[in-house]
This record gives C-alpha cells, structure tokens and sequence, in this order.
C-alpha cells in the first residue's frame, strides 16, 4: 500500500474517474482517513452512524489493523482487510463501504451493501395454490438466507467461487453434506473455477458451461424459483449452484422427468398427483407426436385412420391448397409467432392480440381455405400440450417441427425411427453420471414412488436411487 | 472396453427381443409350408436349444465374455473367433433389414423405393448401434413399455377368433417333417449369439471376479451359490423363459388362426395383431403391432451392427466407424443381391444356413472351452472392470 | 472434429434419401374404396369398386360413386379403375368383397388370389356372394343407408353374428380352402325393393321410400348360403340350413327362436342372449357330436286371444323341447344337405383325425363322411 494521497488516486483511476464512486475525506483526530464507497450501493444510514461516527469519535488512536478496527467499528456485518488493491476495489464495487487509514498497511471494507433489490414474493413462473410462496431474487445473499433458514442444521454447505473478469460474480455451490455425492460436488466446483469469461449475468450463461452438450435441444440442468423446491432437492441429494444477479438457481444432477414434477405436487394428495402427471405425459404425447402423426398419416398411412374419421379429414382438406405438411408448417409456424408475441408484447395488448391472433386469424384462415380446421385444431392441441411441460417447451417444440418433416416424408415409419433415433440419443445421456431418463431407463424400480406416480410421502423411505446415494435413506420408519 | 455392459434386466430384455422379433415375421410361414400344423413343435424345439445356448453365453460373460479370450490367447485367437461370428451378424443383419423393408414397402407405403426404405432404416440402426450397449439397453427397457399397451388395446378392441382343434393332431406325421423343418430354419436360430460380445453386470466384487475368472475351486455351498446366482440372474432367466413360454404359444395361437393356410402369410405378427377386427370405429388396431414389431426389428438390427462393430473395436477401430461400416455393408447386401425378402429368403434357405448355424455354435462353443480351462492367470483391469459397471 | 464426420454423415444420408425421393399421393387423389364388387365371364373379369367421394364441408358424411371396369384380371381391373378415376385406388377400408355368379363358378379361391396377396386389403374385409351380378348388389340403393357396403356390414356384424345367417371373413375363407375336404361356404347376398307396410327390424325389412325419390331402396337378404367344395360352388343351402350352420361355426349373439306350441296354438318368440357349438369327436365309432348351447329370453307369447311380453316366465319342457328340436333340425338339414353333395361342412375330418391321429388317417378314413353319425344336443337356458 502507497502513501495515503496516491492511494485516493488511484483508486479513483480503478475507477476510471466514474461519477458514482465517492471518495469522502475527513480526519479523526489528527489522522487522515477516507471513506470509499459506489453511490447507491451502500447504506448511508449505517455508514454515518456505524462507520463514520465511531471513526470521528476514536480520535484516530487505534491500531490501523484489521483488529484496531474492529473495535472502533463494532457494529460492523461484516470487517475485511485486503492487503491488495484490486480485491479491495472488487469489494468497493459490490457494494461495500472502504476506509482508508494514513499509515495503515492495509485496506478496510465494511459490509454496508445497502443497493435495492427486488422483494421476496411469488415467482411468476411457479404460481401455487397450496405451498409456500417465497421466490428466490437477484441478490445472492437473500437466497443464501432463503435456504439457510430452511435448515436447521450445519449440514448445510456453501462453497463460494467467483467468475468473471469483468462482473466477478459470487457464485455459491450448496450442498448438504453426507447427503450430495462429494465427487459431483468436486466436479461442479472444479467446472465453475475453470470458467474464464468476462461477465456473467445469469444463471443459464453457468448452466452452459456445467453441462457437456451445448447444441441439444435437451437441457441438462434443472432449475427453481423456489427456495422450498431447492431445499427438497438438496435433500435428495442434488446440488444447487446459486448465481448472484439471477433468481434462477441451477440445481444438478438433472433428470428429465424433473421437469414433469410440480411443485405443488409435493403439498396434493397422492391420487391428484399421479392424474396429473399422467395429464401431463399425455400432453406431451400430444405435442410432440401430434403434428407429425396428422401429417403422416395423410401422407403415407391413412390405413390406420378409422373410415369416419378419414372422410372427415378428406373433406376438410378438400380445396386446401397446400400439402399437408406445408399447411401444418405454416400453422405451427403461426402459433410460435403469436406465442413469442404474446410474451412481449405489453400488458395491454396482449388480450386483444389474443383474440386477433387465436380466434380471428385461426376462422378467418380456415374460412378462408387456407387452413382446414382440423390442422388448426391439432396445432393448437399440441400447442396446449407443449405448456404441460413448460420448461421443455423449447425442446419439444423444435422436436415436433422436426417430426413434421419426418413424417411427412416418411410417414409414421420414419417417424417411428426419428423417436427411436431421439430415445437412443436421450438414453445415452448422462448429467454428472446420472441417467438422464432414469427411473425408465434404466430402470431403477425404487424410483417408480415419485415418477408418473406419486406415493405418499410416507412411503417414500429412500431417495432418488438413479443418484446412487450412499446415504440413501430419507425416512425411518 | 467399458460400453458392452448391460444391466441383468437389460440382458434379459435384449435375449427376449434376439429371440422373438425374427421368428415372427416370415419364418412362421417359411415353418408351416413343411411342418403344417406342427410348427409349434418346431419352433419349441428351437427354443429350448437357444435357451441352451443363452446359458453358455451367459456362463461366458461371467467368465469375463470375448475380452477375456483377447487378453489370455491374444488378438489373433481372438480375431479366429470374432471375425466370422462378425461376418455372421453382419448377413443376418442384411437379411433381416431385407424383410423389414419388403414388410415396410410393401404395407406401409403406397409407393417408396426398397432403397429409401433401407437407407433410413441404416441410419436409424447406426445411430442406434453407436450407443453402444448402454444406449441399446436403455432404449429396450422403455420400447418394452409397448407391450403392455399392444396387449391392452387387443383386449378392449380385439376378438378372439381361434378354433383350437386346428393343432391336433400333434406331430401325427412324425418327427421327419418337424426335423425338415427345423433344418430348414436353421439360419433363424442361435440368435443370442450377438450377446456374447456383451458384458452382463453381474455386481461381483474384485475378489469374487478374480477368484472366477482363475477358474479356481468354490469353497462357498453350491445350493447357497445357486440361489445366489438365480437373483442375480433372474431377468435373463426372465428373458429366456418369456422366449421358452411366448414364442411357441404364438405359434400355436398362429396355427389356430390359420389352420394349414399359415404358409401364406407375409408377417405373422402384424397379421396376429389385428385381433380380428375389421377397420370400422377405431381403425386398424394391427398398426400397434406393426410399430411394436418394427421398434423391436429395429432393436435387434442395432445389436446384430454393434456386435460386428464390437468384433473389431476390441483390436484398435473406433466403434462408430465399425458399427457404419457393418450397417452399410448389410444395407448394400439387403438392397442388392437379397433386393426383396423373396431372395432373401432364398438365401436363408440355401446351404448358406448351414455354416451360418455352424458359426454360431462353433464360436460360442470354442469360447467356452477357451475360457473354462483353468490354470490360466487371473484376467488384468478387473479393478477397471468393476469401476465401468458402477457406472451403468 | 468428431462433430463435423457426423453431420457429414448425416448430410450425405439426408441428400440420399431426398435423390431417392418418396412419393406422396395426396389423400384427394386416392380412391378410398369401400366396397368391391368380382364378377367374371369368359373374357376376364368386371370389377365394381365402391369409392367414397368427399364433400366441400367439414361434415362426416360422403357420397360415393360405383366405378366398373372390366380386365383381363383382377389387378388389371382396378388398375383400369384407377385410370378411369384419375385416382389412385387404395383397398386399406374395403371391408366388403362380394363375388358374383361368374366368380363362384369359375373358383371363388382362384379368383381371390389377388386379393390375399394385396397387403392392404384387411383379411379380416367380409366376403359375400351373390346370386347374379355383384356389381348391381353394390350399386342398390338401399332404405336405411345410401352406401350399400356400410348397410352390408352393420347388418353382418355390427352387433353380433346373427342366428339367421352366416359369415364370413377372406381369412376364414381361406384357412377352409385348406382342409382336408376343402368344403368352404360364403352367405349369399340378394337384394328385393323395399316394402312400405313391412315393420323396420324384421329380417329384410325396410321403409317406405321417401317421398318423390324416384329411385328404387332396396333391402338386403342373407338367409342363404352358398357351399363350395375346392374352391367350387356346389349348391345353395336353405334358410335352415344357413342356421344351422351359423349355430355350429358362430358365436350368436343376436337373432330370435320362434316356435308354435301344437297343443295350445300360442307362438313363442325367443331371443338368443348367446348360443355357442361345441364339437366332440370319436374316431372309432366316426361319431360326432355337436352340442349347441343356447341363452334365450323368452320376449313374446303370441296367443290368439291376446298379445303380451312375459315376466319372469319361465316356459314349460315342452317349449324347451320345440326350441331343441328346431335347433336340432337345422343343424341336421346342413350337414345333411352338404354330406349329400360330397361337403364335409363341419369338417369332421378334422376332429376325427384330430383325435384319432396318423393312425385313423391311414386306416379308417377313407369314407368318413358317409359313414359318421353327426349327434347334435342342445343345452337350453332361459336367462
């Protein structure tokens, strides 16, 4: 550490002479002191009455050491001294309040984070109706306090990483101890310090770089709003990576049938779950294979249609003049337009867009023979199933587009192998050595509780094998 | 070294479909036009000499499966044995892909090329096969699921229309139309042959693999090691029995349906499995066995190419240039010289099925005795061996 | 690098596959047929196909026209159909094949060559034949439905095989060809215009045609059957014969008894719940047996005096024993009338070679149906 003078001035050329980074002089007695701090991302009220005040009052007769510190400044969240000053200017731009002491040899940073974030309510993507309704926020630590209160336990793990040359994110790595599969934690946390990029701003720019297949449709991290699923999950024994910037927490190792799990299926009872799953799988059925099916069907086999029902579709399409699959691309097509519209178009319009788009556009084409009814039906059944799953939307729906042209040129026996082709593809698939279609594939019987089915949560004694857990028992009975 | 191993579950699933998927095509017919009513018989005899087979083969992976012949008697021992039981998977594969696409073209489409067809059918079973074993065993497990839905709608929308006395009398000719018959259908059988280039995961640990694989003297009671093994192997038992038990019921279900007309029927099991419905209310139900049967064709294809792949993987090749090479080799077979299932058969048919039958035997008949002989040094990567199978 | 040998790959297999092309027949160029129509004479063969044809709404309904063509051979026909058409002629929904006079005699197997060998054509389709020409049994108009396949079907199978006539499928047409004796049936189809004062739901019944139509309704008759034997008519079973035969070879699950009690004069009128045949076989004694077991509900006594539906009545054992007889009597009349003529129309030699083995075949077989005795039983309960 330099003389005090050339300190102040270079830790405003750190801060390349930024308008928000203020530098406040003053003396404590008859020694020369400093504070430093981003405007905006402090507290005043605590730097005036807990850092300011107390360092007037000492006169400047203390020991310039992080201890001397500590007991002027006591009511401090948090002390730190940093003998380098790039770490000590990370620390002023996340949000810290710095002193400067004359003759100190180091720097101080005081936790004085004061910056607005947004407020603990119900996250839009994760309404309930019967559960708890905190949602996770853009600030790393109200998530840690979000979790952390939800364990009683020291169990509880936070292991910190920082990534980015230029945001220096905090990222925490939580896990529970004797639960979570200490290689996988090793891994997480070995992938995340080899990340050397210049900025992360969510979660997902994480999530990339902890999963193997960036170009797959499938995604291979899960991730939650909600502290009370997080805090399931660990129990399980996954691991949730928290990203400071991002409510979204990433939680591994990931399995899709996940995704087909609610989080209030966890607060219903077991029957109600099990139908609604099932409702669920059936969407999925309907969207991905629907669309193709139609096409092939009209194309290649329409053997398999029963006669009332091929008379139908014959005279639905009688005057079309589009091919089948040209008529259920322009379709689908439609409705991806309209679903990307619908998310950001502002509030206002969006309900008589609604009614243009869905109700006015789908008669009027079908009216006007462009469309035959029954491809706008099935396209929007198969839109409606795609939002049974809405976090694989993106998945199945470029998977349905794909099965379209399949089918279309191969009817249903190419469709037949394009599903084999994907269920090989999936099957293969392996997140942090978990199977990815686990409990179905492989089987792992124990798993079928809390699959499609839902048991009791009585009966679910064990964790999720398909993790192959040493402690493995969650309930005692 | 470590993508041939199977679950037990998985290796009973994958025995199941060797055995069944490709004696309910045409063979049922092939069968019937020489033993009449008394296929049944046949095929219960081809069967239960498979199911023999299934226990050596599985006796061999235990023992530590083709690898374990590499690693003591060298490539070239090796090379002896897997390069003609490559050769042998790679001609069933052309003549089974020669009638799933004469099936496929000829069912399933008003008007498609055998090559298209064949082409698409190859690639699927590539990308299949490239999985390897982990892939392939997986994408059975799920694509079993289908059995239970094809059985469901044949009980709700189905009729049974079957006049039992059609079997009767059972073998009133004798055994030389049943011996003729079965000789006939000779390259049909000994399809387990394929699994012995795949590993069972048995969760033995280090010292019971190294005592095994030594050949060394059980101390523990044979009745409690037996019991033992039935656990452990109770899926591939399962496999087999359902082989054992299924196959000839169809065929006796075949044979009431049919009478002495069976010959004439193109694919048994799609024919079955239209239950006797008429395409009225709910269409033709026989589409749910179609796509069952051509989901599991398309399984048991993968295998036969990662088998061939497997053979010389093991001597420096990468697997997904073995397994495009077996797949093309087979596609250019089945769509020249067998370009419809009628030459396919012809081939079959011929002197061709008897070192086809030889094959199969002789390779897992050597391996055995190869691998039983005991005094032999414990077998090398069994620490590696057990880390692999953790993992499936 | 891997990544790039992949989808070189698959770039090569996707411009294979698109050099090889697969061609798509639009489902407006295709004529779905519904119902086909065979006869024959000495120059080949005249085929009717029945093709639905589509309406500009999104309505279920369809017309359909009847489209002839006459060839050489069967394929040839509807290949000439198809030229006539303009479309592509597609046999997945024939469920129907009536075969005409000329068929029949010529060989009803023979002719069907074609059609067991079409992988679309269901084996499960119906197959019928008719007195004279097929074409014009497809072609009628009928009183309940326009299409005359449709009508055909619903009144074969829709609800259960009926007592009163026979059925049968390609599949059992051809697994019969195949027996020792090679005796075969099919039901005979004929058409008569329908009546104004018959009641709907008596057997051949109909309608009065609606008004200012023009046109003829017909209704459709199934109460005979015509036997082969080698793929060749023989002659035309009678309407008790016809029952009879669908006694034994069917599982009845529609139709009605009705007899007339001597004594009092009353008519009894029964309805089958279920009536099933059971075979038995003695090799020896080239006897064999066939017990007809019947569930009835007695619907209506008819007496002179007055009409009125029964509860709970059971009926005396001479109802029983009238119903018995009648049943008996028809199954005689069949295989009696078959056995005349050559046709082993239970195909006894089945069951007694069955039963007896290679042993009966080769010692005691020779004129088997001559010598059998055919016992029938019955087993009547009242639901």
């Amino acid at each position: 550490m330099k003389d005090y003078d050339s300190e102040i001035v270079l830790l405003k050329r750190a801060f390349n002479g930024s308008d928000d980074f203020v530098v406040r002089e003053f003396t404590a007695g008859e020694v020369r002191m400093a504070l430093l701090f981003c405007d905006g991302m402090v507290e005043m009220r605590e730097i005036d009455m807990g850092v300011l005040t107390p360092l007037i009052a000492s006169e400047g007769k203390f020991e310039p050491t992080a201890e001397g510190m500590k007991g002027v400044i006591v009511t401090a969240e948090t002390l730190e001294s940093f003998p380098s000053r790039k770490a000590f200017a990370e620390k002023l731009a996340k949000g810290a309040c710095g002193v400067i002491v004359e003759g100190a040899r180091e720097y101080f940073a005081i936790g004085t984070q004061g910056y607005a974030t947004r407020p603990i309510m119900e996250p839009p993507t994760a309404a309930v109706i019967k559960g708890p309704r905190e949602g996770f926020t853009e600030d790393f630590k109200s998530n840690m306090v979000l979790i952390r209160r939800r364990f009683g336990s020291g169990k509880l793990v936070f292991k910190a990483v920082v990534v980015g040359r230029y945001t220096r994110t905090q990222i925490r790595v939580c896990y529970l101890k004797g639960i979570a599969r200490k290689d996988v934690v090793d891994a997480i946390t070995e992938k995340l310090k080899k990340i050397d990029i210049d900025g992360v701003v969510d979660s997902s720019y994480v999530a990339k770089f902890l999963e193997e297949r960036n170009y797959s449709v499938f995604k291979q991290s899960g991730a939650t709003e909600k502290p009370d699923i997080l805090a399931s999950k660990l129990l399980d024994g996954r691991v949730g990576v928290i990203v400071d910037g991002s409510p979204m927490v990433i939680t591994l190792p990931f399995m899709l049938i996940e995704d087909f799990h609610d989080s209030e299926d966890y607060y219903r009872r077991p029957v109600r779950t099990t139908v609604v799953r099932i409702m669920r799988l059936l969407g999925v059925f309907f969207a991905v294979l629907l669309p193709g099916v139609f096409v092939a069907l009209q194309s290649h086999q329409y053997q398999v249609l029963p006669l009332e029902l091929l008379i139908t579709i014959i005279n639905s399409t009688t005057g079309i003049p589009f091919s089948p699959v040209l008529e259920m691309l322009i379709a689908l097509v439609f409705f991806e337009v309209l679903g990307e519209a619908s998310v950001r178009m502002p509030r206002y319009f969006g309900m008589a867009m609604s009614v243009v788009g869905g109700i006015i556009l789908g008669e009027t084409a079908v009216n006007a023979g462009v469309l035959s009814s029954l491809t706008v039906l099935i396209t929007a059944m198969s839109s409606i199933g795609l939002f049974a799953i809405p976090d694989e939307v993106g998945a199945f729906s470029v998977i349905r587009i794909s099965l379209v042209f399949v089918g279309a040129t191969f009817g249903i026996y190419g469709m037949l192998l394009a599903v084999i082709a994907i269920l090989a593809y999936v099957c293969s698939m392996e997140i942090y050595g978990v199977a990815y279609l686990a409990p179905f594939a492989p089987v792992v019987p124990g798993d079928f509780r809390d699959s499609i089915l839902k048991v009791s949560i009585k009966d679910r004694t064990r964790r999720t094998g398909a993790l192959r857990l040493k402690n493995n028992t969650r309930l005692k009975l | 070294m470590k993508n041939n191993i199977l679950t037990s579950r998985q290796y009973g699933i994958l025995a199941f479909l060797l055995s069944f998927v490709f004696k309910f095509s045409l063979l049922p017919g092939l069968i019937a036009e020489v033993a009449g009513r008394d296929m049944w018989l046949v095929i219960t005899f081809a069967v239960l000499i498979e199911a023999g087979t299934l226990a050596v083969i599985v006796r061999i992976s235990a023992l530590g499966g083709m690898e374990a012949v590499k690693e003591r008697y060298g490539t070239v021992v090796y090379l002896v044995l897997a390069l003609p039981a490559a050769m042998l998977f790679t001609v069933k594969c052309a003549v089974y892909m020669s009638e799933v696409n004469t099936f496929t073209t000829s069912y399933l489409f008003y008007n498609v090329s055998a090559e298209a067809a064949g082409v698409i059918l190859a690639v699927a079973i590539v990308f299949l096969g490239v999985r390897a074993a982990k892939g392939i065993g997986r994408v059975a497990e799920i694509a079993l699921w289908l059995i239970p839905i094809l059985i469901l709608i044949g009980a709700v929308f189905g009729k049974i229309k079957v006049e039992p006395s059609y079997v009767r009398p059972v073998a009133a000719d004798g055994i030389g139309p049943i011996a003729s018959a079965f000789d006939r259908s000779l390259f049909w059988f000994f399809d387990y042959t394929p699994l012995l280039f795949f590993r069972l995961k048995t969760n033995d640990n280090v010292a019971e693999r190294k005592r095994k694989s030594s050949g060394a003297a059980d101390a523990e009671g044979s009745v409690k090691r037996a019991l033992g093994s039935l656990k452990k192997y109770a899926p591939v038992i399962g496999g087999a029995l359902g082989a054992v038990l299924i196959i000839p019921f169809l065929y006796a279900v075949f044979v009431m349906t049919y009478g002495m007309s069976g010959h004439l029927v193109g694919n048994a099991f799609s024919s079955l499995g239209s239950f006797n419905v008429v395409n009225t209310e709910i269409g033709s139900i026989d589409w749910s066995a179609i796509v069952v049967w051509l989901c599991f064709a398309v399984i048991v294809l993968s295998i036969l190419v990662f088998a061939a792949g497997r053979t010389v993987e093991s001597v420096g090749v990468p697997l997904p240039v073995a397994v495009t090479v077996a797949a093309a080799v087979a596609l250019i077979l089945a769509e020249t010289l067998f370009f419809n299932s009628e030459k396919a058969m012809r081939f079959a048919l011929s002197a061709a099925r008897y070192p086809a039958a030889a094959i199969a035997v002789t390779v897992t008949a050597a391996t055995l005795i190869l691998l039983e002989r005991r005094g032999k040094a414990v077998r090398s990567g069994i620490e590696a061996e057990v880390k692999d199978e953790a993992g499936v | 690098m891997k990544r790039a040998y992949k989808w070189v790959a698959f770039a090569l297999c996707f411009a294979l596959i698109l050099l090889m092309g697969v061609e798509v027949v639009p489902l407006q160029d295709r004529a779905i047929v519904v119902g086909l129509a065979i006869d024959a004479d000495e120059e080949g063969y005249s085929v009717a196909a029945q093709i639905l044809m589509p309406s500009d709404d999104d309505s279920k309904s369809s017309g359909y026209i009847i489209s002839e063509a006459r060839s050489e051979t069967l394929s040839g026909a509807l290949t000439k159909i198809s030229e006539q058409s303009n479309l592509i002629v597609v046999m997945s929904h024939c469920n129907l094949v009536i075969l005409g006079k000329g068929v029949i005699d010529r060989g009803a197997y023979y002719s069907l060559d074609y059609l067991i060998r079409n992988a679309y054509l269901s084996e499960n389709a119906l197959l019928l034949a008719a007195e004279g020409r097929a074409a014009d049994i497809l072609s009628a108009k009928t009183a309940y439905s326009e299409t005359s396949s449709f009508y055909i079907q619903r009144a074969l199978m829709e609800f259960g095989y009926y007592n009163d006539r026979t059925v049968r499928t390609i599949r059992e047409f051809i697994v019969s060809h195949y027996t020792y004796n090679r005796a075969n049936w099919l039901p005979i189809v004929t058409k008569r215009v329908a009546q104004s004062e018959e009641n709907p739901g008596t057997t051949g019944g109909g309608t009065e045609s609606p008004e200012g139509s023009g046109e003829e309704q017909y209704v459709f008759d199934f109460s005979t059957t015509a036997v082969f034997r080698d793929g060749k008519y023989r002659f035309t079973l009678s309407q008790e014969g016809t029952t009879g035969l669908a006694y034994v070879n069917s599982v009845i699950e529609e139709g009605s008894v009705t007899v007339t009690d001597p004594e009092t004069g009353n008519v009894y009128n029964c309805y089958i719940v279920k009536s099933r045949a059971k075979k038995s076989f003695e090799p020896d004694s080239l006897t064999a047996t066939v017990e007809v077991r019947v569930k009835l509900i007695l619907k209506e006594i008819l007496s002179e005096s007055d009409i009125y539906a029964p509860e709970d009545v059971e009926p005396a054992d001479s109802i029983r024993a009238l119903i018995s007889e009648e049943i008996i009597s028809d199954v005689v009349t069949a295989f009696e009338t078959c056995r005349a003529d050559g046709v082993d129309i239970f195909d006894l030699y089945g069951g007694f070679y069955g039963e007896g083995g290679a042993s009966w075949r080769d010692s005691g077989s020779k004129n088997y149906l001559g010598d059998a005795t055919l016992n029938v039983k019955t087993d009547i309960t009242f639901h």
